[in-house]
């Protein structure tokens, strides 16, 4: 691992997210905000005493949470997307690939309408994610060879299946009250999740990061074919495992936090490969770093844009798209 | 100390088709070449040697304890696998593939000591490609990137590698600059088996030469031993051998459009 890049995208992240606390309806001085934060963590420095309820109350209650809510979001998205490319060889890859989100929307529209309390939502979104990996491992188990391709079949069904399931769900929902929050819940919305969801899921979350972080020198060997791998210590079937079922874990919990948020998972990854290169012991770290920064810029614009707060995921698409665009003209760099 | 890597009474089917069948075979030091025509089970050959394919008779032996018992880790100490042609994969610099070689000995959490690095850099000067360290993988020719995989082997601390048609893809020179790479490598002790389909290939830097066909041994023995006869009869093509200086011997294909004036 090198630490340089990891720091600088670190100082990066903290960065933003310090700005982010300082934009939105009522902005904030961002020195102030910082000297706020300092006070509190270290005890130290000056804040003017009749200051602090406000700050107190704008910083820490209501913009904190939601600003570790996208670091989560687009952290986890962006690490198991750069995990599932190294896993399959393939840069089309995304979290989405062996149907994780649109099982997770299935769980998310089905809880929306038949169940109500909003903790059996996100259990029944959870679950709806893993049911459909379950179902991809298991079309791709039914054939008996062991390749990533049939995996990567087993998912394509797996996700049009669950996603025409979706659809079911929504001719059956209150097209008044129940189909417009499936609608908004699907383009991914980062105001649903309360604190205490928040930090429930937040753990999972950085465990699974942490856990993949801990993987990735393992990714690069299995990236050179199964049978090299093999021949270099690794035991293949585990580590595989092991990667899908992180990758898809958190995943999910994304789909908990904020709905289905596209294109995060995918030029992230492509991201962060053009600045360190292929190498996942970086490569997962800034990653992770970097989807966080990005997801928070996304969440800063869509919160302060128009009077109206715009579904995030319709902004990372239209962000993302020229974005990538940018990125595409030397993301092959890592790949040849 | 010199590694044995030995195999009694395999056999392996694929779809109950047999393709490796009575096979008895001992390696311990020195060049090894298999020669076979397409299909004779030369690959399936090294997979089992390697432990990668599971035997359905008989058992592969490294230093004398069965393969299926000790472990992938454990045998990738000892024993490599330089692969031929690598599907595209991700531009890692050499010196990342390289270090893949101390996987089986790193522990499972921590990174890479710096010891680890340092044997790295070490086999990387041996093969005289420490210059390409920070080049992508993907970028350097495809006799540097042989090269990047056996100084992985190395990186291994293995005693055996076995190579599956290791020139295949590379260009004269850098066929050749390998094959004296692979002999120098052997006079230091280390054990080669090598997969071609170059009977010259055996002819030059192997000490001796497996023949195989139809997933059976047919001739296993000493370099200077083969005939023009046994090529025959595993290639089906006339072949014929020629003495040039100091005791090396080319193969020549007996084209008959043409005639050889020799």
């Amino acid at each position: 691992m090198k630490p340089i890049p990891i720091l600088i995208f670190l100082a990066l992240l903290l960065g933003i997210a310090l700005v982010s606390l300082s934009l939105g309806k009522y902005p904030l001085p961002v020195g102030e905000v910082a000297a706020f934060l300092a006070w509190k963590v270290t005890g130290l420095g000056h804040v003017q005493p009749e200051r602090i309820p406000l700050l107190e109350n704008i910083v820490l209650q209501i913009r904190f949470p939601r600003i570790l809510n996208a670091c989560l979001i687009g952290g986890a998205l962006s690490v198991s997307g750069a995990s599932y490319q190294a896993l399959f060889v393939n840069p089309l890859v995304s979290p989405g690939l062996l149907g994780v989100l649109a099982g997770a929307s299935f769980g998310a529209a089905l809880g929306m309408v038949f169940l109500k309390s909003w903790f059996a939502v996100q259990t029944a979104t959870f679950l709806g994610g893993i049911a459909a990996v379950v179902l991809a491992l298991f079309i791709a188990r039914i054939y008996q060879v062991r390749s990533t391709l049939m995996l990567v079949l087993g998912g394509i069904i797996s996700g049009a299946f669950f996603t025409a399931l979706v659809s079911i769900v929504k001719t059956l929902a209150d097209p008044y009250t129940q189909l417009p929050n499936i609608t908004f819940w699907l383009m991914g919305n980062l105001t649903l999740a309360d604190r205490a969801t928040i930090l429930r899921m937040g753990v999972p979350i950085v465990l699974g990061i942490l856990g993949l972080l801990l993987l990735s020198r393992q990714l690069n060997a299995l990236s050179m074919g199964d049978e090299e791998a093999r021949s270099l210590g690794v035991h293949v079937e585990w580590i595989r495992g092991l990667v899908i079922l992180l990758a898809t874990l958190i995943s999910t919990l994304t789909v908990v936090l904020g709905g289905i948020i596209g294109w995060v998972g995918l030029i992230i990854p492509h991201t962060a490969r053009m600045l360190v290169g292929p190498n996942n012991e970086s490569l997962l770290p800034v990653s992770a770093l970097l989807g966080a920064s990005y997801l928070l810029l996304v969440d800063d614009l869509s919160r302060t844009l128009f009077t109206v707060e715009v579904p995030i995921g319709i902004v990372t698409s239209l962000v993302g798209i020229p974005f990538f665009l940018l990125v595409m003209k030397n993301a092959r760099k890592g790949w040849q | 100390m010199m590694a044995t890597l030995s195999a009694r009474n395999l056999g392996f089917s694929y779809h109950r088709t047999p393709v490796i069948s009575k096979v008895d075979i001992q390696i311990e030091g020195g060049v090894t070449a298999l020669l076979g025509p397409n299909g004779s089970g030369k690959t399936t050959l090294l997979k089992l040697l390697l432990g990668l394919l599971k035997p359905a008779h008989g058992q592969v032996f490294l230093d004398g304890v069965d393969l299926q018992s000790l472990g992938h880790r454990q045998a990738a100490k000892r024993m490599a696998y330089v692969p031929q042609v690598h599907r595209e994969a991700f531009a890692y610099q050499v010196e990342d593939v390289v270090l893949m070689g101390r996987m089986p000995h790193a522990s499972f959490l921590s990174p890479y000591s710096r010891e680890d690095r340092e044997q790295a850099r070490e086999a990387m000067e041996r093969l005289g490609i420490l210059h390409l360290a920070r080049r992508p993988y993907t970028q350097v020719s495809g006799g540097e990137r042989q090269l990047a995989l056996i100084a992985r082997a190395m990186t291994q601390g293995a005693q055996v590698f076995i190579m599956d048609e290791p020139t295949n893809g590379l260009d004269y020179g850098n066929q050749v600059r390998l094959l004296e790479r692979l002999q120098t490598l052997a006079q230091g002790g280390l054990s080669f088996i090598f997969s071609t389909h170059h009977p010259d290939h055996a002819l030059s830097v192997a000490d001796r030469v497996v023949m195989m066909s139809q997933g059976q041994i047919l001739r296993d023995g000493d370099a200077g031993t083969i005939d023009a006869e046994s090529l025959e009869a595993i290639y089906g093509v006339d072949v014929r051998l020629f003495h040039v200086q100091s005791g090396i011997r080319v193969c020549v294909p007996g084209l008959r459009l043409r005639p050889i004036a020799c």
